[in-house]
């Protein structure tokens, strides 16, 4: 799998230029722990100014510097969304393997409640939610998109387990002496991962699309600086109106680099775990 | 653990698949099949064509799949529910040799994953030998060795080679039976005989059973002492290979023998029949037929057989299952 | 026509060409084959995986498209009124195109597989006639013809592959190959995937129809006990190499290549219970292959100058030529 990694950073460019704009990325929000302001604090700049070498992103409407905003805004975004991908991955990989490999009543039981994650329709309920709760906080937010996100790739796990358990492999390994646990830890794992890897770099996509749409509306805690409560408060100043470009578009250029380099990674390892490589022999 | 006279005792053993999910025509893949193997080491062939029900029996009996009805005894012992501590139990009895011996191993793992696996179970028997010395002689009997085998991955050997490896993993445990499921099909014609060579050394220096699932009857000659001809669910005829191929009892058998190529230059023209249109009668069609499975097709064909599926009739040493030698 | 020979295949290499990141590996499938098909004949390409005998059924089609490349040496298709030569240089595209499946036709390995499962055999059976110009009617009928005297009921048409069974499936398969009466037909393992008793069928079969239109196959196959029943000539192949050919009876009762021997003494037949030897060793490396003989590293009576170079062909008796140091 490294190995995989390292010959496709060192040959590929369009990976290895998306894997630099991440690692950029990355130490850009690390910059957010040497903050000289509070991303909560408001006024503590000159509002409205445009791009300088003091400010180089210009200020906002709110008196916040956005060069030192960004920072909070992507890490919170990417936390948001990293979370989600991490528990869907589990819940993904948990409910996959066992419908798969019990089969039967077990199988159509959970592909039943599969279904009918599948098919829930997102904004709708937390529309509905945010009526309930009043605001939608951080921990809510990576909750309840969680529960959204797994349904998809539990499929996709079912479905590898299944052709996997039929494959005289899992038999030697039965006869070797192997538990059904030892099986699908060992033998079907490999398999799974990289598919679960790709689908994730897929999730968090998703995960950040759906947290800067809601953000946007105004459905979370627009106290807490993420991309989508900074393009949120933009709009509720009118900022393009106004003439204040830079509080959108930087956010944006941000957030769609980011979307981009996550989507080329992704997408070159999918390709590179296809197996086109073979020769056809005889 | 008692003694018994026979390794494995099958017992009527029937297994039928529905098509489709709620309601659909119901296939009897496994028609209450019942046969013994004595503690003698011997191979069995139980030989048929593609839908035969062969791999289906084989799964059977190897307890990787349920019969719906019916037993099965190893060494005496009904081993039929195989869940946790039953397993061991089972795996030192009977190991499986499989058709493909790339998909034997788990592309992604190394061989030596599942011959450390096998041989951790003996370890104490063999008190101050490692792990590895075990292994080591274990591959030593198939032609192989250590040195060869480690830290490499399935794609790295041969086809034959890696074949010698499933049989050596197999072998570390000491069973009483291997059940071979067509394990030379997939491998060049130039090696083939090198594993059935193997067999019979096993059978005679282990003293370990085979039973050996073909469709190759001409390899089945070379390899087994008995041989069982499997049509459709049933075993139409049983007894010695030398009796049962050279002079075959039931229709079926003449058929199958007729069609085998000699590598042989005869003269063009003696092989000049006409093409049997009969042999266009799909799977399906003969599986769910009343009475005889093989009456849609057969030469000799009676009114009883297309109503009646006919009993196993013991003549001298052969068991056939066929109307024509009723009474 | 060239007396006699359709088509004439010199020192022809075609190599596979795969890249994986920066390593190219050449998998050198065949390596400098040179024969001829000649009309009204069924010559047996046999060998073993790794052989190569699957890629020169391709090449000798034509089909010859990335990752497959031709290296070197010339094809010369001798089946209409002008001359079509395939080579490095001059890959006459258009011309091949016209002589495909009027005058020369493949069916490919596992070739009951190729049927489209979506389209009722009639769709298929229209497609392929509309896509060489030629007349519906005529060659529908043409068509129903075939399937009946190969014992199957035309009504056949009607149903989707995947309902019809293997034996059915390749009868249709070489009843769509045969359609257009071409003049040579490639077949790649026709029968292996199926049983005894319809692989005997469609041996009888593949006779009838020789005998009727008097064309000429090329019938490639690891089993040699079809060779012996079917082939007229038997070409022996091995690691991209022609080791020997000549007169099935001649090879099979003179055989004198040491693979040859080993092949034909190796397959067991009922009757015969006596102990068979298998061949040493493993099947040939395409990606690098040992200098000189490419059986060496097999061979009981390998000898030194084998280790150095190749050896070239001689003619044992009248049409029968091998490849091998033994005999010289």
């Amino acid at each position: 799998m490294w190995r995989l990694l390292r010959d496709l950073y060192r040959y590929n460019k369009r990976f290895k230029i998306s894997v630099i704009i991440i690692l950029c990325m990355f130490a850009y929000m690390l910059l957010s722990l040497i903050s000289p302001y509070d991303p909560r604090t408001n006024y503590v700049v000159p509002i409205n100014l445009p791009p300088s070498i003091q400010h180089p992103f210009g200020t906002t409407s709110k008196g916040q510097d956005i060069f030192w905003l960004l920072p909070f805004a992507l890490r919170n975004s990417f936390i948001i969304s990293l979370a989600v991908v991490i528990i869907t991955r589990i819940i993904a990989l948990f409910i996959g393997t066992i419908a798969g490999y019990r089969g039967g009543i077990i199988d159509n039981i959970l592909m039943t409640v599969d279904d009918s994650f599948i098919i829930l329709p997102i904004l709708p309920i937390l529309i509905l939610l945010k009526l309930i709760l009043g605001q939608i906080s951080f921990q809510s937010l990576i909750l309840i998109l969680s529960l959204f996100g797994w349904a998809w790739d539990a499929r996709l796990v079912r479905s590898i387990v299944l052709s996997l358990r039929e494959r005289e492999f899992s038999y030697t390994s039965f006869f070797s002496g192997r538990s059904i646990l030892e099986i699908i830890l060992k033998e079907y794992l490999p398999y799974i991962y990289p598919i679960l890897l790709a689908t994730g770099i897929n999730n968090m996509i998703w995960s950040l699309g759906m947290e800067t749409t809601i953000s946007t509306l105004g459905l979370t805690s627009i106290d807490t600086p993420t991309i989508g409560t900074m393009v949120f408060w933009a709009l509720q100043h009118q900022a393009f109106v106004s003439g204040i470009w830079w509080w959108l578009i930087f956010p944006i250029i941000f957030v769609v680099l980011l979307f981009l380099s996550l989507y080329y990674i992704s997408v070159t390892i999918s390709e590179a775990v296809d197996p086109r490589l073979k020769v056809i022999g005889g | 653990m008692q003694d018994s006279e026979n390794i494995l005792e099958l017992h009527n053993i029937v297994k039928i698949f529905r098509r489709g999910i709620i309601w659909g025509p119901k296939i009897v893949a496994v028609n209450n099949i019942s046969f013994k193997m004595s503690k003698e080491p011997e191979i069995l062939t139980i030989a048929g064509e593609s839908g035969c029900g062969k791999t289906t029996l084989a799964k059977i009996i190897l307890h990787i799949m349920e019969p719906t009805s019916g037993r099965i005894l190893l060494n005496g012992q009904d081993m039929t529910k195989v869940k946790g501590k039953n397993r061991y139990k089972l795996i030192r009895l009977i190991q499986p040799v499989f058709q493909n011996p790339y998909e034997t191993f788990n592309p992604l793992k190394k061989i030596d994953t599942y011959l450390y696996d096998t041989a951790k179970l003996v370890k104490e028997k063999y008190g101050e030998k490692s792990l590895e010395k075990i292994i080591d002689e274990g591959l030593n009997s198939v032609g192989l060795s250590w040195q060869e085998v480690k830290d490499k991955y399935p794609h790295e050997f041969s086809g034959g080679q890696l074949q010698r490896i499933s049989l050596a993993r197999s072998l570390i445990l000491n069973p009483l039976l291997l059940v071979a499921d067509e394990p030379i099909s997939m491998l060049d014609v130039s090696l083939r005989v090198s594993i059935l060579n193997l067999f019979k050394e096993l059978k005679n220096n282990k003293r370990v059973s085979i039973i050996y699932i073909t469709h190759d009857l001409s390899t089945a000659y070379y390899v087994s002492d008995k041989i069982a001809i499997m049509f459709r669910g049933s075993f139409v005829e049983l007894g010695n290979v030398e009796d049962v191929l050279n002079y075959p009892l039931h229709p079926y058998t003449s058929l199958l023998r007729k069609s085998i190529l000699k590598p042989v230059v005869n003269k063009k023209d003696e092989i000049n029949e006409e093409i049997n249109i009969k042999s266009t009668v799909d799977e399906f069609t003969e599986f769910i037929e009343k009475g005889c499975k093989f009456s849609l097709r057969c030469p000799n064909v009676m009114e009883i057989c297309k109503k009646q599926d006919p009993p196993v009739f013991f003549i001298n040493n052969r068991e056939v299952k066929c109307w024509l030698y009723g009474k | 026509m060239n007396n006699g020979i359709l088509i004439k295949i010199d020192n022809i290499k075609a190599y596979y060409k795969t890249q994986s990141f920066e390593t190219v590996k050449n998998v050198k499938a065949v390596d400098g084959i040179t024969m001829d098909i000649r009309e009204n004949e069924i010559i047996g390409i046999a060998g073993e995986s790794g052989s190569g005998k699957s890629t020169l059924g391709r090449v000798i089609y034509g089909y010859i498209e990335s990752p497959l490349f031709l290296i070197d040496g010339k094809i010369s298709y001798f089946l209409n009124n002008e001359e079509v030569n395939l080579s490095n240089e001059s890959y006459e595209l258009q011309k091949m195109i016209n002589l495909r499946w009027k005058l020369i036709s493949y069916i490919p390995q596992s070739s009951m597989n190729v049927l489209n499962p979506t389209r009722k055999i009639y769709k298929i059976l229209e497609d392929i006639i509309e896509s060489h110009n030629m007349d519906k009617n005529t060659y529908k009928d043409k068509f129903f013809g075939s399937l009946e005297s190969f014992g199957l009921n035309p009504d056949i048409v009607n149903q989707y592959s995947y309902q019809l069974s293997g034996g059915m499936r390749q009868r249709i398969v070489i009843a769509l190959a045969t359609i257009f009466d071409p003049k040579v037909i490639i077949a790649d393992e026709p029968t292996s995937a199926l049983d005894v008793v319809t692989q005997w069928n469609l041996i009888l079969l593949f006779k009838k129809i020789h005998r009727e239109t008097k064309n000429s196959f090329v019938f490639i196959t690891h089993d040699m006990s079809i060779m012996a029943n079917l082939a007229d000539r038997v070409a022996i192949m091995y690691g991209g190499k022609l080791l020997e050919i000549g007169m099935t009876r001649d090879i099979f009762e003179n055989p004198q290549h040491p693979y040859t021997k080993f092949l034909i003494n190796s397959i067991p037949q009922i009757g015969d219970k006596s102990e068979k030897s298998a061949i040493p060793g493993f099947a040939p490396d395409l990606v690098s292959p040992p200098p000189g003989c490419r059986f060496l590293p097999r061979c009981p009576y390998a000898k030194k100058i084998c280790e150095e170079k190749e050896p070239s062909y001689i003619e044992v008796e009248k049409d029968h030529k091998v490849s091998c140091f033994l005999l010289q």
